[in-house]
């Protein structure tokens, strides 16, 4: 076999390098494929070959990924037949001196099954396919004193019978849309390094289709825009964190704890968020699927102050009302609603059925050294989220007539399937949906931490952080209840956290220490026009509140107390990390 | 949402009024696409980091009050880090990299004094680069994403190549306190690790304290700048713990390994643990000749020698 002065077969010469088996995905995109988080159970395996030409301007990679069968489709599952699922990817960058990039990104991921109905076996069994999904991204960055990076994702995604049913129903649990869809995202990026002395300016505008689907996007692992987001403490519906805790018992109760995660969320461009095995300390991942809108972020630094800011907008492509298709019943739809947008926070609700959303975040953070001894880390933030959803917002979506006969907006089908009234109109156990008003939502959402570290030795540093987070929220009333599925969270929420953190080092370890205190106050405002009833017996022990406690019992049978609750929660991680 | 937009407003405005700075002490200009170390090395595959962000174009020292800012620009903006998980433990990217980079390393070894002979001829540990006598460091600025951890490894890799050099001599427990004591002030006096650190599109700068550097970095000293890829991973060695003549580990450096890497350098020689993964440096001399030398041998450069 020819050689080339490098000792390189000839054969060989077209590739740079190969790689059969485990990757973490980190060089992709994570619009289309994202990074995996390295130390998961679902690690990904495949063929990848890498090459380059032009002196190495011009590179590409091809690869043959085998889908991760816990997740990668259709119900977080590949289906029973798995030996041929796979996503093929090609990447392939230009690079003109160091001024402008230029890429291109995309993605085929077939997902298929042995077909049900192929009967006719001498000739082997037939292969259907159960999922499809093909992403396109488009890339360019242009470096200078102006720093611009813009990126363009066209997708289509379909799920095929007869093995997915393209309803995914009310309360659907699946990474994927039902039936076909297509739609786009894309990212533009200006940064202005230096506007003024001392001054960088960072704007970035987005838009994540409602219909933008990738199975194998990042799921955590990446922060696709430059905003804060939603803080990590406020993780699911309940005021407690609980998801379906209206219903009472073990099961739903919280499964992160009161405290939530740490930090603010990260965004990233998937429904198939990932925040199981994870701790605490740890951020969490939020959906940005449906978001449209832009940032502005300053950053001011002047000798040992640094000062950055955020002015962030953001309505929703997904503000529809009857999921964007009045034809069909409300529970007939290809958007998974997952735990549903309620509450002060929901990190992988997308959808709902009727939606008119904005959302305003602004920020200002500081960090400042003082210079004495070892100098004395100084840090805090300012935070304000203002966002109302007026959800059901046309007249003809409303349950019942005046009358009170049930109303249909298309002829045939009703909301009141999904907001009934309460058995008796005269003293009602909850209030009839009656106005557009019964839904709304506005969050009143203010967050301010302050904290101080020090290098207590070369190999000690301790902080401490207060947080305390201010929350007005009125998230529909009884007549809503939390889409009949959550504790209602309308009220006043004061949360307080005390984080001690500690990090030392050792000849080569790493010992680490975080001990979190959190408590706080949850006052219920549920509005009026219904019977404020008494707790019975099994409600009492169900929810965990006194018999005869006042309350009312929802549609499906759930508990909502109006008793003030006070929540308290003292968690510690500790952990050594040796690597060799 | 008026308020919200005032204070952003508020904020551009008080930067606007910010005085303007004054101008350099000096300007070190190193050649724009010489970021290849001795001529072959690549950047990992994985993109991280990415041609060009590890190419320094120019050294910039700011009188300020108290100290001395360091200005280093690149060719690309240099990457700023995530929020993305890098640590079983839980630790991000942003956590793990606070001041606000995370691909690389910039060493700058000062020679105070200019006197031959005086001053140290090692650089840090994992450069795989000497200095020349002649030239030999006095202080040396080392901004790596890590300032910390980098502190107490270069204290427990000094002390072991301390060691090393009395092998087979008996001490005292008195004489290997004192030896441990002289090592963490040989750590204090010659080496700093800034913390002080704005990162802004191409330009890192970062604050040194007159209290290291007396007098500040001024335009008579002598300068080399040593660009190697930073690697986060702190590890134990586990052969230096019972092999004496184990290899001294690098100090967060990035290795280089011949072929294409996807999270290393490439394009290393072949059969040569002793190419310098350095992969710019601004030095006197040419720097493809300089670090395919072995050893690869350095000196520093005046700037007022340099400078018009």
């Amino acid at each position: 076999m020819s050689k080339t002065s490098s000792g390189q077969s000839v054969v060989y010469r077209w590739m740079d390098s190969a790689v059969v088996g485990s990757s973490d995905l980190g060089q992709f995109d994570s619009f289309v494929i994202g990074q995996i988080r390295y130390i998961d159970r679902d690690n990904a395996s495949g063929v990848f070959v890498r090459g380059s030409g032009l002196g190495r301007q011009l590179t590409w990679e091809l690869a043959r990924i085998s889908l991760p069968r816990l997740w990668a489709g259709p119900g977080y599952s590949t289906g029973s037949w798995h030996a041929s699922d796979a996503a093929y990817a090609l990447q392939s960058k230009f690079t003109v001196g160091n001024q402008l990039d230029l890429g291109v990104i995309a993605d085929y991921v077939n997902d298929r099954e042995l077909d049900p109905n192929d009967f006719h076996v001498d000739n082997g069994l037939s292969l259907k396919p159960r999922f499809r999904n093909a992403v396109v991204g488009l890339k360019v960055a242009a470096q200078g004193p102006v720093n611009v990076r813009a990126a363009f994702y066209r997708s289509y995604s379909k799920t095929e019978d007869p093995f997915v049913n393209p309803n995914v129903g009310f309360v659907g649990y699946t990474p994927v849309l039902g039936g076909r869809h297509e739609d786009w995202a894309g990212t533009v990026n200006v940064g202005l390094p230096n506007l003024l002395p001392g001054l960088a300016v960072n704007l970035q505008g987005f838009r994540i289709g409602a219909g933008y689907s990738s199975i194998m996007a990042s799921r955590r692992e990446a922060d696709v825009l430059i905003t804060e987001g939603h803080d990590a403490t406020w993780a699911f519906p309940g005021p407690s964190n609980a998801k379906f805790g209206v219903f009472g018992g073990r099961g739903n109760d919280t499964l992160i704890g009161y405290g939530g995660w740490s930090g603010n969320a990260q965004q990233v461009p998937t429904i198939n968020v990932d925040n199981e095995f994870s701790d605490f300390d740890e951020p969490m991942a939020e959906t940005v699927i449906g978001w449209i809108g832009g940032t502005l972020n300053p950053v001011f630094a002047s000798g040992p102050l640094e000062l950055s800011g955020e002015y962030t907008f953001v309505t929703y492509d997904t503000n529809w009302q009857a999921w964007g298709d009045p034809s069909k019943a409300i529970g007939n739809t290809p958007y998974p609603s997952m735990e549903g947008p309620v509450g002060v926070g929901s990190f992988r609700s997308a959808y709902a059925p009727f939606q008119d959303k904005q959302t305003h975040v602004a920020a200002v953070r500081a960090k400042y050294v003082v210079d004495v001894f070892r100098g004395i880390d100084l840090f805090g933030k300012v935070k304000y989220i203002y966002e109302t959803d007026k959800r059901l917002n046309e007249d003809r979506f409303l349950p019942y007539n005046p009358d009170g006969s049930v109303r249909t907006y298309n002829g045939t089908n009703s909301t009141a399937d999904l907001y009934g009234d309460p058995p008796d109109l005269v003293n009602p156990r909850w209030k009839p949906f009656r106005s557009l008003s019964d839904d709304d939502r506005t969050l009143n959402y203010v967050s301010f931490n302050l904290g101080a570290g020090y290098q207590l030795s070369d190999d000690l540093y301790v902080s401490l952080t207060y947080a305390k987070y201010l929350v007005n929220l009125k998230d529909g009333n009884t007549a809503f209840q939390a889409y009949n599925l959550h504790e209602m969270a309308s009220g006043d929420h004061d949360k307080n956290q005390l984080i001690l953190k500690a990090k030392y080092v050792l000849a080569g370890a790493e010992f680490g220490l975080e001990g979190q205190y959190s408590f706080g106050t949850f006052k219920p405002d549920f509005g009026s026009g219904y019977v404020v009833q008494g707790a019975s017996a099994q409600q009492a022990l169900d929810n965990g509140v006194p018999a005869g406690s006042p309350g009312f019992e929802g549609r499906f049978g759930g508990w909502n107390s109006l008793l003030e609750r006070n929540f308290s929660e003292l968690r510690a991680k500790a952990f050594m990390k040796v690597q060799f | 949402m008026r308020s919200p937009l005032a204070a952003v407003a508020l904020l551009v405005a008080a930067c606007a009024h910010a005085p303007a700075a004054p101008g350099p002490l000096w300007t070190l200009e190193d050649p724009a696409g010489d970021d290849h170390g001795d001529g072959d090395l690549t950047y990992p595959g994985r993109g991280e980091p990415s041609p060009g962000e590890l190419d320094l174009l120019t050294l910039r020292a700011f009188r300020e009050k108290g100290g001395t800012t360091l200005e280093a620009v690149f060719a690309r903006p240099v990457s700023r880090p995530d929020g993305r998980l890098v640590s079983s433990t839980g630790a991000t990217l942003m956590q793990v990299a606070p001041l606000g980079f995370y691909t690389f390393n910039l060493d700058v070894y000062v020679d105070v004094d200019r006197l031959p002979g005086s001053g140290r001829t090692d650089a840090l540990p994992g450069r795989k680069i000497a200095f020349d006598p002649a030239g030999a460091w006095d202080k040396a600025i080392v901004l790596t994403p890590r300032p910390a951890e980098a502190r107490s490894l270069l204290r427990a890799l000094w002390k072991r190549e301390a060691r090393r050099e009395r092998t087979g001599r008996s001490r005292s427990a008195r004489e290997e306190e004192a030896l441990e004591e002289q090592i963490e002030q040989e750590v204090e006096r010659r080496v700093f690790f800034p913390t002080r650190v704005r990162v802004s599109g191409a330009s890192v700068r970062f604050f040194v304290p007159d209290a290291f550097l007396p007098g500040g970095a001024g335009a008579d000293l002598a300068y080399a700048a040593v660009v190697t890829g930073a690697d986060l991973d702190l590890r134990l060695d586990v052969r230096g713990l019972f092999t004496k003549d184990a290899p001294t580990p690098g100090l967060f450096v990035m290795p280089i390994a011949p072929g294409h890497r996807m999270d290393t350098f490439g394009g290393g020689r072949i059969d040569d643990p002793d190419q310098p993964p350095v992969v710019d440096l601004l030095a006197a001399g040419k720097q493809e000749e300089l670090l395919l030398a072995r050893p690869a041998v350095v000196r520093p450069v005046v700037p007022a020698e340099v400078s018009p």
